[in-house]
């Protein structure tokens, strides 16, 4: 019933009962005092009415006020809290009506309006997102297409920071760094070609747009072969432009060549004196003692035979090769296969395996189409069968079917004649080099005639997939960063032109200073109010102690799982590399940071990064009353966590950040638009900047 | 094998009679002659054949306890000539030595794969041609 009395009727009824109290207060006070007055000293007895009468108001107001401040006070702040939640973000969840329930039809009314906008809301991010998913369609079909380039793509800002990056050139990199969005290309490859070019390009008068340039990564001194053009107009850019640079590995290509050369030279060296002794025997062969002659004869000989055995082994040795190979995987080989068969081909039956061969696979298609095509011709067999296996390091391919064999001569035949659908005319038998290989005829275990194509490198695919919810190896691009500058200060910048790294560690224990230690890792990174797509780290770390059972109750991790992982020396360094440039993020930061600041020495890095605090943070918006773990704040949010990541380091990491990323518009509506006014509130607030500076380490300070 | 002579392994025959028989199907004339003289001082049965398509019926004919067939890279006849040795059932018992003028490690599999029992490499020295055909003599 008291549920739904009105507001004002609730207020109305605080003041009666003080009147009544008071009223009775004083009746009762003077009753007491005059059924005790004693005529002789009436004073006394006013006094005592007094002083009790002064002391039951005190306690009847204090008591009111108790009322009024849990009941109409605390439930207000509590509502405003909500709606100011709901005014800045997202939120769907249904408003919690249950602590504001004795304010009568305010919190219906603001759960109304809540409604109301979240329904508006909805309307117009339906029509928006209709509009939005057919963009995000062909924008994740356009990426699909580049994340299939087989050539490092990089794209720039005028101020050398990356903007756009495909897998390939992760890969292409992988020994010296890996690209991030706004990381400096300077990180990666040699910055004095870079510049050059970029700067002539600039300058050049006949209008070139383009170059190529030959680049050493920083770090592992791979030789890149580049080519730099630049772009403006169509990305929308004024002023410098930007540029792309399309990346190719060529070390290995000259690595190769050189090797070859030196092989090609050393060999002929090798040969000159032997080659002379014998002509020269030859010369004088007539006046040569025969038994001088013969010994002489036979050490040469002797030699050049050492010669040439030690040449091949090395030859042999050396097995790379210079034609340009893909990792093509079987099922896309046997569909080039069938794509080249006539209409007049056999029945061709070939289960796709899951087998990833480093081959020409369009080469090798055209070769088994041509020696298919002849086996038809020839009327050998009445269909055919392609099988791939793997075999060691390799694979092998085995063309076979029921019928008679292919004879030697024929499948000779087949291979010195040029290929069709090659890019140059090169012979089956050329292509069989260039893949270090060969095809022979031979027959199987049951009887049937086979061709044998071996292939030297082959993975299961299997073992090349960990497939992990949400991890893919996109292509990762914000054309935002073009116009920008970041060079990593916070000095009057805004909070969403800030890079963020929000991360988590779980760990052995709970006290980093009594000798807990790390086990797990994860970060992600936020760039222009955005969660970087494929830039995370989930790296588990050994502790180099053991994980008290406890503690693996809470996150998982076993001492198994953290046998051979990095320790923090790595683990850190790689964190560290990760956080350039950024501000940290985590829940609860102090104690995260507080493990990275004693291993500083350790792992050759100062975390001297700015650093907020997502429970400080949600201490500034809602008060240092609510509660403040990153559940409360998830669900104040409509954050879902999946039960099956929660507690495991990245699971709260992409919590924390998706809480975060909800809570700078409303640090921004506050007022707080920069990172030092951020700081500057909770300095307003000094038992929080005391705890976290005691907590922090002076970090913040 | 160590002897000079390979008839201390020569192993009989289920028919009784000593395993001596090689046909050398060599087109190389000097490599040819020092193979034949090498093999004949060691006591081999030696007979030659050209290295030809037609030589499978002299093979059949007369199956000798080794072959052995020189064989140049992408050689069409010589590679022929194994594929038909290892498909005539007369040649079952025969084993087969093939000399070839390239040795990467697929030109070995190759051969293996093609039915040979042996694999030299040129250059090769007569000892290690001696000690191959003594081993597949004895086998």
């Amino acid at each position: 019933m008291l549920n739904n009395l009105s507001l004002r009727l609730r207020i109305f009824l605080f003041f009666a009962l003080m009147a009544v109290g008071t009223v009775a207060i004083i009746g009762g006070s003077l009753y007491f005092a005059a059924s005790r007055l004693d005529p002789a000293n009436p004073l006394a007895g006013l006094t005592d009415a007094g002083i009790m009468a002064a002391f039951l108001s005190v306690l009847l107001v204090a008591g009111i006020w108790y009322l009024f401040d849990e009941n109409v006070a605390r439930a207000i702040d509590r509502l405003s809290a909500e709606l100011r939640a709901r005014a800045h973000t997202d939120v769907k969840r249904d408003l919690d009506a249950q602590s504001a329930r004795y304010l009568g039809d305010l919190a219906p009314a603001a759960g109304a309006m809540a409604e109301n906008l979240a329904n508006v809301r909805s309307e117009l991010e339906e029509s928006v997102a209709e509009k939005t998913a057919r963009l995000q369609a062909q924008t994740t079909q356009l990426t699909a297409l580049l994340s299939d380039v087989q050539m490092g793509l990089v794209l720039c800002s005028p101020s050398h920071q990356i903007v756009f990056y495909n897998p390939t050139s992760v890969d292409l990199l992988k020994d010296t760094g890996r690209p991030r969005l706004d990381r400096s290309i300077f990180d990666l490859l040699r910055e004095a070609p870079i510049r050059r070019t970029y700067n002539s390009l600039l300058t050049a008068e006949t209008g070139e747009k383009h170059r190529d340039i030959l680049v050493s990564t920083t770090g592992c001194g791979r030789t890149i072969a580049a080519h730099m053009r630049l772009v403006s107009g169509a990305l929308g850019l004024g002023g410098d432009p930007g540029y792309v640079l399309t990346l190719r590995d060529v070390s290995q290509d000259l690595r190769l060549h050189t090797e070859r050369e030196r092989l090609l030279a050393e060999t002929v060296d090798a040969l000159r004196l032997p080659a002379a002794r014998i002509q020269a025997m030859l010369d004088i062969f007539d006046d040569m003692d025969p038994a001088a002659l013969r010994t002489a004869l036979r050490s040469d000989a002797a030699a050049l035979v050492d010669v040439v055995n030690s040449i091949a082994a090395r030859h042999d040795a050396n097995q790379d090769t210079w034609w340009p190979m893909q990792d093509v995987r079987a099922s896309h080989l046997i569909d080039a296969i069938r794509g080249q068969l006539g209409p007049d081909a056999l029945p061709f039956d070939a289960p796709s395996p899951h087998i990833l061969l480093r081959c020409d696979g369009l080469a090798l298609a055209s070769l088994l189409t041509a020696v298919m095509e002849r086996i038809t011709l020839m009327r050998l067999a009445k269909a055919l069968s392609l099988s791939v296996t793997l075999d060691g390091v390799g694979a092998l391919l085995r063309l076979h079917w029921d019928g008679a064999p292919l004879p030697v001569a024929d499948l000779r035949d087949v291979l010195d004649q040029q290929l069709t659908d090659t890019p140059f005319a090169v012979t089956g038998q050329e292509i069989l080099d260039h893949h270090n290989s060969d095809i022979w005829p031979e027959t199987m275990a049951d009887g049937q005639p086979s061709l044998v194509l071996p292939v030297a490198e082959a993975w299961d695919v299997a073992s090349t997939l960990k497939p992990k919810p949400g991890y893919g190896r996109p292509t990762v691009f914000d054309f935002d960063l073009l116009s920008q500058v970041r060079d990593g200060s916070i000095a009057g910048k805004k909070l969403s032109e800030l890079t963020y790294v929000v991360f988590d560690t779980e760990t052995t224990g709970l006290d980093p200073n009594g000798g807990d230690e790390i086990v797990q890792i994860a970060a992600v990174r936020l760039l222009n109010g955005k969660r970087v797509d494929g830039e995370y780290l989930d790296q588990l770390v050994d502790p180099e102690r053991a994980i008290p059972a406890r503690s693996t109750k809470v996150h998982g991790i076993t001492d198994d799982m953290v046998k051979g992982q990095p320790t923090i020396r790595e683990a850190g360094a790689q964190f560290h590399r990760f956080c350039q440039h950024a501000v940290l993020v985590a829940h609860n930061a102090p104690f995260d940071m507080a493990f990275f600041h004693r291993h500083a020495s350790t792992i050759g890095a100062k975390f001297d990064h700015p650093v907020l605090d997502t429970v400080l943070l949600s201490a500034i918006l809602f008060g240092q009353n609510e509660e403040h773990t990153l559940d409360a704040l998830a669900d104040r949010f409509g954050v879902v966590i999946p039960e099956e990541v929660r507690h495991t380091a990245y699971g709260d990491t992409v919590a924390t950040a998706e809480v975060f990323q909800k809570m700078l518009p409303m640090l921004e509506a506050h007022g707080l638009d920069t990172y030092d006014s951020v700081l500057a509130a909770m300095e307003k607030n000094s038992r929080l900047l005391r705890e976290m500076k005691a907590r922090v380490g002076g970090a913040n300070g | 094998m160590n002897d000079s002579s390979f008839d201390g392994v020569a192993t009989a025959a289920p028919s009784g009679r000593t395993r001596n028989r090689v046909t050398l199907l060599c087109e190389e004339d000097v490599l040819g002659q020092a193979i034949a003289a090498t093999l004949t001082r060691d006591g081999a049965e030696l007979t030659r054949a050209p290295c030809a398509a037609g030589a499978i019926d002299t093979l059949r004919a007369a199956p000798p306890d080794v072959i052995v067939l020189e064989s140049r890279s992408h050689d069409a006849i010589a590679l022929g000539l194994c594929q038909a040795i290892r498909q005539s059932r007369e040649l079952d018992q025969v084993k087969l030595l093939l000399l070839q003028d390239s040795g990467r490690p697929i030109d070995r599999r190759r051969a293996s794969a093609m039915g040979a029992d042996g694999f030299l490499a040129m250059p090769f020295a007569m000892a290690a041609l001696r000690n191959e055909v003594g081993r597949l003599l004895g086998g």
